[in-house]
Parts: structure tokens; sequence; C-alpha cells
């Protein structure tokens, strides 16, 4: 323990020098900056600023990109928040009780919580890397193939806890995901399924015009043809910063969002993802009055940005402790890292202790200053947001369709867009939630990988899922959780029953 | 409800919410399997690359099936068409912005789908809005490719 | 009630906006026969940025561009395992202002079932820039150092191993096939989504065989999580001294290698094709980041004439349909 604390502190010589300091104010700024146009997550904005750290010392670089990287995941929710556009996956789960907020005249309050929340979660979480990164390898290396299997499973059954409304519509919903899943190729085989010979979608659809079409233009067209709500909006004051009462149902949120991101983001692959919306499914299932959520409660904002940052920040560990990047942005900073020359691998902590100790350090200022950066901003926000919607509609679809063919430099996501703003429109013109597709179209996707992947492993043997006892016990808990979720929905209908 | 935009939206057939969702639902498992169809389908122990995408499509019509069955139930809301013109001005921009991003450029291209987006809104004040979409396409322009080096087409010609 | 009807003024108002903006902004100059190059060349690459062959390309652009007098861009174009890249540059024009960064999978798809190009009909290659056998790995606990003690170790767990897989299509999956069919040892692939990923499945123990290339591969054998076997190449390679090649490990493998180069869409004049060439070329040669990028992922410069090139690839899509069909995989 002491050791490590030594280390931090030697690591925050390194990131407290000027120019680091400068470097993870940049990365911060501008991470937020580009994580803020729709369609532009923090992978696509870490990989269009990579060139900006060639000319950068390694350690420097690595800072400027971890801060882009978590500047863009505070940038995400912000459109989230004021739009109920989603820049990633994420963020998605912001958007239900944030953007509900946001319409309530509160979304200087919601703006504030999430990145009061996100740097909390950002520092605590780094804390953790400091203090347990190796025994927190360890335990990521357990989950294999059924383990995640499990682990999806359990997320797709929280993802129904997620809907407001009957939960049969929810399974619906969540059934229709899998199903939009499929598209792509077979991950055994690379047969191309269902992609209409299109070779853009033949990894899959992308998940930007998938949550902008579900989410903000059903939304955008919904306040043109229907805007007497919007009326009496515009005509509210709107609130800087949160009330006493918020802040207090808010931060035991963070706390527990915190808890969940920390260890989940570890997990490579979905880890990150799942802890947002695990931590809005458990605020939903103990709050005292579940009815707020999805119409602006705070937790539901709270709990999943504190998760998804902590996540951020904790997905860093295989990279610093293996050399194996946990996911897509990891592998773009591993890139960078071996462009400097530094093979990112199982010696970087002992060979390379400043920049293990100094990225960390750096975690901590970096977070601090998304603070600095983003509070003031918000007096910003809620003023464009009140800027005729006549004017503000167009600019937020001409962003919606830069950024989703920013995705791959090509129109294909823009057919893929329309398509699914179709879809989104049906589904709010047939009262349909588009959150729990949204996640179970990206759970599903790492669902039958590794479903097919354990498979492979086990040659055909199912009993796989059950031998292996994490997989079991998730499985289990989806199973109670399942039970928990609809049980009461059938006595409520049995109680009406009766009553008539 | 759509007093704002003239004629109540057609209620033909009196159908009510419910069902129209469940229908929706079934046809979209029906779409699954049709394109899924040729897929192999394998067995439960050997999973052909159908298998998955054809279950979760049988799937899907049963809820469909469920769902329109109970709309039979209870009394719900009845399904409403909305008005044409906003769906088709927002979709039309994004077509045209598919259509002519890459042929034009950038510039032109916000400039136009945003004039077009513009259609939706009985409220847009052209003058207005023809100021913000040269600003905003400039500004694009300038961020996107001047600032980050992305190479996007920024008119026909380059 | 209803829309107001939008009158015609607002109408001409809107067009009137359109006009300006274009005519506003004025013609710079088309690219008319002018010499090669007279503007920005773009490289696309069909990966992710960041991705280790990203890297290389991007060591060699900087250079190149000062060489060609001229900006060179990186255009990533990830999917579709290469195919998404490929068709871009298939439909720009062959004027020698787009370039593809092509690898094996140029080749492997061009033999596929449903080929969806062609690398001999719809490619000029312009250059090779180099090459790297594979490494064969296994985990760090696994009781074999050598070619001798792993084919003893396989045949003792025969039915039970695993290998790691990049997808049906991979040069490294059909090479392992070939190394289970070859030695008979019946190992079964497990599919993954990349080198990190099969890496850290032998690690953790969810599979048990690998191949990638030694530079993806050294910090994790340095420190012992892996370990190394054999390299893919039947002749002595410098850049691996410690490591034995098939024939001292007595695999039965075909030679294979990754390899990488530049391409230009068939009918690319000449002129082009040779300016570019000679650029690479010469950066290849005398530019130090570039040859030191490449020797980092044990990868040997090659350069060459596009000629040379050309018979290469002609060369490799032979052994792949030949490699493929004896296999018997069926590659859609």
């Amino acid at each position: 323990m002491l050791d490590a604390f030594a280390n931090l502190a030697g690591g925050f010589a390194v990131a407290l020098q000027w120019q680091n300091l400068l470097f993870a104010l940049l990365g911060a700024m501008m991470g937020t900056f580009i994580g803020v146009l729709p369609g532009l997550g923090p992978l696509t904005t870490v990989a269009i600023l990579l060139p900006v750290t060639f000319y950068l010392e390694p350690v420097s670089s690595m800072i400027m990109l971890a801060g882009i990287y978590y500047g863009a995941q505070y940038g995400g929710s912000t459109t989230a928040i004021l739009a109920n556009l989603p820049g990633e996956a994420t963020s998605v789960v912001t958007c239900i009780d944030g953007y509900q907020m946001a319409r309530q005249g509160r979304a200087g309050s919601a703006l504030a919580i999430a990145a009061l929340g996100s740097c909390f979660a950002g520092i605590v979480a780094t804390l953790v890397i400091a203090v347990a990164a190796p025994p927190l390898t360890r335990f990521a290396m357990l989950f294999g193939a059924p383990e995640y299997f499990s682990l999806m499973v359990l997320g797709l059954v929280a993802a129904i806890v997620l809907a407001q409304g009957s939960i049969l519509r929810a399974l619906a919903m969540v059934v229709l995901g899998l199903l939009i899943a499929t598209i792509g190729s077979d991950p055994q085989t690379g047969l191309a399924r269902v992609t209409f010979g299109v070779p853009q979608i033949s990894d899959g659809i992308s998940f930007v015009p998938v949550a902008m079409g579900l989410f903000a233009v059903p939304e955008l067209l919904k306040n043109i043809v229907w805007p007497e709500e919007k009326v009496a909006l515009d005509a509210r004051v709107n609130r800087l910063w949160p009330t006493y009462e918020e802040f207090r149902l808010a931060w035991p949120a963070v706390v527990r969002g915190t808890a969940l991101g920390s260890i989940l983001g570890i997990l490579p692959g979905g880890g990150a993802l799942l802890s947002s919306f695990a931590a809005y499914a458990v605020e939903k299932k103990i709050a005292r009055d579940p009815a707020k959520f999805g119409n602006g409660a705070v937790q539901g904002v709270a709990a999943p940005e504190a998760a998804n940052n902590a996540g951020a920040q904790t997905s860093f560990i295989p990279l610093l402790t293996l050399g194996l990047p946990g996911n897509a942005v990891m592998a773009v900073m591993a890139g960078a890292l071996i462009m400097k020359g530094i093979q990112p691998g199982p010696n970087v902590i002992t060979a390379m202790p400043e920049l293990f100790w100094g990225l960390i350090a750096s975690m901590v200022v970096g977070n601090a200053m998304l603070l600095v950066i983003n509070l003031p901003m918000i007096g910003l926000w809620v003023k464009l947001i009140n800027v005729p919607y006549r004017l503000l509609y167009p600019s937020i679809l001409v962003f919606c369709c830069l950024g989703t063919y920013m995705v791959g430099n090509s129109v294909v996501d823009i057919w893929m867009l329309l398509v699914f703003s179709a879809l989104g429109c049906v589904l709010q013109l047939l009262k349909f939630e588009p959150a729990p597709l949204a996640l179970s179209f990206v759970l599903g996707i790492m669902m039958e990988e590794n479903f097919r992947r354990a498979l492979q492993v086990s040659r055909g043997d199912f009993m796989i899922f059950i031998n292996h006892p994490i997989s079991a016990v998730l499985l289990a808990s989806a199973v109670a959780l399942l039970l928990v979720v609809i049980l009461p929905g059938i006595k409520q209908k049995r109680k009406e029953a009766f009553q008539e | 409800m759509s007093e704002h935009h003239g004629r109540k939206g057609a209620s033909w057939l009196s159908l009510s919410v419910d069902l129209v969702a469940g229908i929706f639902l079934f046809l979209a498992g029906v779409a699954g399997l049709i394109a899924t169809w040729s897929l192999p389908t394998g067995t439960v122990a050997r999973m052909g690359a159908g298998f998955w995408p054809q279950a979760v499509s049988l799937l899907l019509c049963m809820f469909g099936v469920g769902i329109a069955a109970l709309s039979f139930t209870r009394k719900g809301e009845l399904f409403e068409l909305p008005p044409l013109r906003p769906y088709a001005a927002v979709f039309g921009a994004m077509v045209l912005f598919g259509l002519l991003f890459e042929r034009i450029g950038m510039i032109p291209t916000v400039i136009v789908t945003m004039l077009v987006a513009g259609l939706a809104s009985i409220e847009t004040r052209w003058v207005q809005l023809s100021i913000l979409a040269v600003v905003l396409a400039i500004l694009s322009a300038v961020a996107f490719v001047r600032l980050l080096g992305l190479p996007l087409p920024v008119f026909w010609w380059r | 009630m209803g829309y107001r009807s939008f009158n015609r003024r607002s109408i001409l108002q809107s067009a009137m906006a359109v006009v300006l903006a274009a005519a506003g902004a004025i013609h710079a100059g088309s690219a008319m026969a002018q010499d090669f190059p007279s503007r920005a060349v773009r490289i696309v690459v069909p990966y992710q940025a960041g991705g280790s062959s990203d890297l290389v390309v991007r060591t060699i652009a900087d250079p190149l561009s000062k060489e060609l007098g001229v900006p060179v861009e990186v255009d990533n174009r990830p999917g579709g395992g290469g195919v998404v890249g490929a068709q871009a540059v298939i439909g720009s024009p062959a004027d020698g202002y787009t370039v593809f960064f092509g690898l094996n999978s140029l080749a492997i798809n061009t033999v596929k079932q449903n080929p969806p190009y062609d690398v001999q009909k719809d490619f000029m290659p312009v250059i090779q820039i180099g090459e790297n056998p594979q490494v064969l790995y296994v985990s760090g606990k696994t009781p074999a150092s050598n070619g001798a003690e792993f084919l003893a170790w396989a045949k003792e767990n025969k039915g039970k191993l695993n290998f790691a897989s990049q997808g049906v299509a991979a040069p490294t999956h059909i090479a392992m096939v070939r190394l289970s069919s070859g030695n008979d040892l019946d190992i079964e692939p497990v599919v993954y989504k990349g080198s990190a990923d099969n890496i850290r499945a032998i690690i953790a123990g969810e599979a048990h065989i690998g191949m990638d290339t030694f530079g993806t591969l050294k910090p994790f054998a340095e420190s012992g999580e892996i370990k190394l076997i054999a390299y893919t190449t039947v002749d002595d390679n410098p850049l691996y001294p410690d490591l034995q090649n098939l024939e001292e490990a007595g695999l039965q493998l075909l030679d294979n290698r990754a390899w990488y180069g530049f391409f230009a869409p068939a009918g690319t004049p000449e002129d082009a094709v040779t300016k570019l060439n000679a650029g690479v070329n010469k950066v290849l040669q005398e530019n130090e980041a570039a040859r030191d990028a490449l020797a980092k992922i044990g990868a040997t410069v090659v350069g060459g004439t596009p000629e040379k090139f050309k018979s290469f690839v002609d060369g490799q899509v032979d052994i792949y349909r030949k490699v493929i069909a004896d296999a018997g995989l069926v590659i859609e």
C-alpha cells in the first residue's frame, strides 16, 4: 500500500509538470468539444487526434490521449442530455432521464450532476487502478467466453428493467434488437448474413446511426409535430445548478455507480457499457419512488455517468498491466505507444514506471480539469438549447448527418441512419421504447459471438455454461432478476383481475 | 393534438395502437425469417449461421401475436398517422445529404440539407435559416477539414 | 388551417442562398493534365487508425510527401476484412492519386467462393513494402519450447487443443488448419476478433496455440506469458536468431508470411506508378524512422519494382488457391 502511494507521489511529480498539465488540459478540451458532436464518440475522436500526439514524448502523448478519451466520454453525455442524442452506447442510458430533466428546465442541473459525478468516479477509479491493478487484472482473466455470455444475458435482463412501460413490450424490443444485431457476418465463418450485398455492414451496423435514428431523429420530429410541450418548456427558467434535494439523491447513486463501473470496466469488450445501464437498473430497483425514473430522476443520470466514467478509467488496466487493449480506444492508445517505440506489455509498469504512474496521476488531474472546463460551459449549453427550435433542429440534423458520415467515411452509414430513423419513428408512433432495443442491439452482437465461441471451446458441449462457476452464478442471477422483474407485474395483473 | 398541422391524422380502420404494434412485430419477425431463410440452420448441437437469427425471428413473431391478441382485451388508444410534411422534409434532407455529400462537398450539402429540413416546420424563417446554414457550413468545413485534417470533400472540385 | 403554404418568395430566398454560397467559392482549378503529382495523394488503409498496419503506413507517408512534393494523406476505411477499403479504391479514378495499402487479404479474397474483387484484374501493384514470417506460439505454461517438444505435447493432447484464430479468411487461420492436418494434430479453431484477443485467450488458457507476427508477440514472450516455438519460413531469418525455422522445428507447414505493399487501381498511368514506386523506394532505403518502424515489427524491408511485386502477388494467389483447396476449406 505504502508502495503505491510513494509511486503515486512520483506520478504526480510527472503529471504536474507544466507541459503535462497543458497537454492534459488540451486533450480534455479537444475531447470534450469533439465528443459533443453527435456521432464522434471517444474512438473516432482519439483516432482523429492521434497524429497530434506524434510529436510528443510518450508520457505526454499518453496523457493527452487519455484526456481526449475521457473528455469525449463526457462530451457524449452532453448531447444525450440536451438533445436526446447518445454519442455512443454508454450515453444511451443518460438519455433516458437526462433528456427528461432538460425538458423540465433542469438541463443545467443534469449537466452539473453528470460532470461532478464523472469527476468523482474518475478520481476514485484512478485510485483503484493505482492500488489494485494487478489483482483486478487476474480477476478479468477469469472471464472467458462462457462468462461473457452469461454476463451479457444478465445485462439483457437489466435492459428490461430500464423500460418504463409494459414488460412485454420491453421484451419485444430486446428481441428485435437481437435480431438486428445479427446483421453482419456470422462470427465464426465470416459468412455474410443479411448484408444485402453491402460490404460496409458486413462487420455489423455501426452503433452511431442506430443511436441517432432511434433516439435523436424521432425526438426531433416529435418536437416539430407536437410542439405544445416545447412551448411550455421554453417559458421555464433554466436552472444552472442542482438543488439540495437533487444533490442528496444523487451522491449515493454516484458512489454505487462508481463501484459498478470500476469493476465492470476492467472486462475487455463490453464492460464499460454494461456498467452504465447496470448502474441505472440498480438505482431504479432500490429507489424509493421508481416511478420517477424515465421522468427526470436525478439518480438516473448520476449513477450511469459515474459508472461509465469509472469504466473508462479502469478500461486502461488491461492495457497497462498486460499490454493487451481491452477495447478499440485502448487499441489506438497501444498503437500510439508502439509508434513511440514502447511495446505495451506486461513490463510497462516495471520498465517504465513514470509512464504508468504519471498517467495515473494525470487521470486525477484530468478529471478535475474536466470539471473546470465543463461547469462554466453549462451556462453556455443552457443558452444554446434555448435557441428557437426552428433554427436548432436543422443544425442538430446536419450534425447528426456529418457525425454519422465520419464514422466510416461512407454514405452507407447515412442510409443506415435513414433506415433506423424510420424504424425509430415507427417505434415512437407505436409507443415502443428505444432504449432496450439499442442496448440489446449492442449486447446481442457480443452475446452471439461469445455463445458460439464458448461452444467452439467446449466442442459443442452446452454444459460449459454451467460447469464454469462464474458463468453459472451469472446465469442464475439473470434468471433471478428476470423473476423479480416479471413477478410483481403478474401479481399486479392478478390483483386487478380479482378486483374486477 | 395535431391542430397545428390541420387535418387530424387518418384514423381509418380504427386500429388500436397495440394491434398495429403487434402486427409490426409479427411482420418484422417474418422479414427476419425471409432474410435468413437461405442460411444453414444446423442443429442445436452444431448451429449454422442461420440458427440464431431464425430462432430470434420466430420469437419476435410470437411476441407480435401476443401483443396483438392482448390489444383486444382492453381499450387502448387509436392509431393515428401523423402529418406527412415534417417527416418528408426531415427524411428528404437526410436522403439529400447522403446523395450529395460525396458529390458536391460539405459546404453546399450542409446548406441544402438545412434548408430542406427547414421545410418541416411552419415556423421556419427562411432568411435566418439561410444565414445559419451558410455559417454552419463554413464553420464545419473549417473545423473538420482545416483543423482536424479529415479527408472530406469541401466542394465538388476538392 | 395547416401549413402556411410557403410562398414563392421563401423558395427564391433559399435558392439564392444556395447559389450565393456556391458562387462565392471560386473554382480553384481542377486537376487538368498536369504532371503527376500535382495535388495530394491519398493512401487508403483498410484498418482502423492506430493499428499496426496503419502505423507503418503513417511512418512512410510523412517522408513520402517530402519526396513527392505533395501532401500524402492517410484515409482509414476499416471493415469487411479489408473489403470496404479495397472497394473504395477500385471505385476511385485511376489517376495515381489514390493508393491502397494491401496485404495478404487481397490474395485470399480473390480466391474466395464469391470474391468481392480480383487482385489481378482490379489492382496494379506499385511496390512491396515489407514482409515478415508468422510465429507459432503457445502459453507460457505449456511444457514445450521448441518444435520437437511442441509436436510431442500436441500429439499427447490430441483432440483437446484449440487454436486462437482471427477468422476463417485470415492467413494465420489457413496456416493453422494446414498445421493441424499436415502434422495430424486435430486442433480446432476458436475465433476471436484480433491479435490482442488471441493473445489474451492463450494466456488465460481458453485457447492453446496461436500464430501471429513477431512484433506483436515480443513483449509477451519476453515476460514469459507466452512461448515462441518457431517461425513460418524455411529459410533462416536474421531477425529471429533464437527461434527455429520450419525445417529445424520439423513442422509440416508451408512457408507462409505476411506481406504488404501499395497498390493502385487498374488502369493507373505508368508514369504515376513509376513515380510512386521511386518515391517509396527512396523512403524505404533512406528514411530511418520508416526502417525502424518496420524492424520493430520484425519485418524485412523489400521495396523493388512494380513488376517484381506483381509476379509475387500472382504467385500468392496461386498458392492460396491451392492451399485452401487442399485443406478443404470453404471460404465464402
